[in-house]
């Protein structure tokens, strides 16, 4: 059982992408270290690397693509004017994702209704399923959102940087300003009541 | 028989469960049952993925970023000392001085202790140097502003006139050592330049 835990949390840990490997974390470092030179071109290349990977987290919360592109944006913009806060202790991709998820806290723009231009772009992807699938897919993951939207925003935050892109109960933590036992408990909490909310769903 | 804790629910969902409570885990029906549903339940909250922005989306955010930085960019000010329109007087100044500094010492030695001349003094001093000597001639410097008449330095283009933030004569004489270096090379590779 330990292993097929385990192999979730990697599985989480690699899906943060190949801007977690160590070759890129080396060039995340010179790009940083040329941005806080004031290369405005360098700041760019950072950009077009993580604003995939942030566009996810914000979309996670807001659930709207343009809503996600402007929190995205706020996010970099922040990133900019902090770049000297950046002490590379962690992945530049963790520190940008704890500017996001603040950028999002903040906002509260979770709390504008969900928009389900997901579904419809997913069921142009997967032209390859018959149509009851699809449609069973799309109500699922709406399912899904809605559920993991109406939990509270910390519980919602702790979910997405866990569950999604696999930072770590001290990460988190830090992201949030609270302790390692609380974040697990966060989790946990969270957890059960998603359970609830989406009962026996395969 | 106690149950595993949420905490401990946490750790076994991460793997690092350990010694009794592990062992607890193995043998208990009811903490392997919750464990099974959590695993099953994170499963379907990754079965939700996020689609691919499109990429207007994407080149919209880069664009609107790179013209926030810019702006931020042209909003900042150099630092004080670099700025040309501060450099160029507290420049010509400095010029003014050495000039004044390499006359006099090529003259016959003042006497150093002239009553009422500690300028003439460290004019004195700089006559037993090849070259200018960078303390003397700041303090040579710190001296002559101060003492100087705020208007003839103004129309001289030494001192900001009123109303000018960063007046110019805090900015040369509060440079750092580092930062009197600098200025001290420009200006010497302006001297260069000039045939001075």
């Amino acid at each position: 059982m330990d292993h097929i835990s385990a192999a979730r949390w990697t599985g989480a840990a690699a899906r943060r992408g190949t801007v977690e490997g160590v070759e890129s974390e080396r060039d995340d470092r010179a790009l940083v270290a040329a941005a806080r030179a004031g290369d405005a071109d360098a700041f760019a290349e950072i950009v077009a690397r993580h604003r995939r990977v942030v566009y996810q987290v914000c979309y996670r919360f807001v659930n709207d693509p343009d809503a996600a592109a402007d929190l995205v944006q706020e996010t970099f913009v922040r990133a900019w004017r902090g770049l000297d806060r950046f002490r590379g202790g962690s992945a530049l991709s963790t520190w940008l994702f704890r500017i996001a998820i603040n950028v999002c806290l903040n906002r509260r723009a979770a709390e504008q209704p969900p928009h389900d231009v997901l579904e419809a772009q997913q069921l142009e992807d997967a032209s390859a399923e018959s149509p009851d699938r699809r449609l069973i897919r799309a109500e699922r993951a709406r399912r899904v959102r809605r559920a993991i939207a109406a939990l509270p925003d910390r519980q919602r935050a702790t979910v997405i940087l866990r569950v999604y892109h696999g930072l770590s109960h001290r990460e988190i933590a830090a992201t949030l300003g609270s302790s390692v036992g609380a974040t697990k408990a966060n989790l946990f909490h969270a957890l059960t009541k998603l359970r609830k909310m989406l009962g026996s769903e395969p | 028989m106690r149950h595993l804790t949420s905490d401990e629910m946490i750790d076994a969902l991460d793997g690092t469960l350990t010694g009794a409570r592990a062992r607890h885990l193995q043998h208990c029906a009811t903490c392997r049952d919750q464990l099974a549903d959590v695993e099953a339940l994170i499963g379907t909250l990754r079965s939700v993925g996020v689609p691919d922005p499109p990429a207007a989306l994407m080149a919209r955010v880069s664009a609107t970023v790179r013209a926030a930085i810019e702006a931020d960019t042209s909003r900042a000010r150099p630092a004080p000392w670099l700025a040309w329109r501060l450099l160029v007087p507290s420049g010509a100044l400095v010029v003014v001085v050495a000039a004044l500094v390499s006359t006099l010492a090529a003259r016959a030695p003042l006497p150093t202790t002239a009553p009422g001349s500690e300028h003439a003094a460290m004019i004195a001093d700089t006559e037993h140097t090849p070259e200018l000597d960078a303390e003397a001639s700041w303090r040579l410097l710190g001296a002559l502003v101060a003492e100087s008449d705020p208007t003839t330095l103004s129309q001289a283009g030494i001192l900001a006139p009123a109303g000018l933030a960063g007046s110019i004569d805090r900015v040369v004489i509060d440079l750092t050592p580092q930062e009197q270096a600098e200025l001290m090379r420009l200006l010497r590779e302006e001297l260069d330049g000039t045939g001075g």
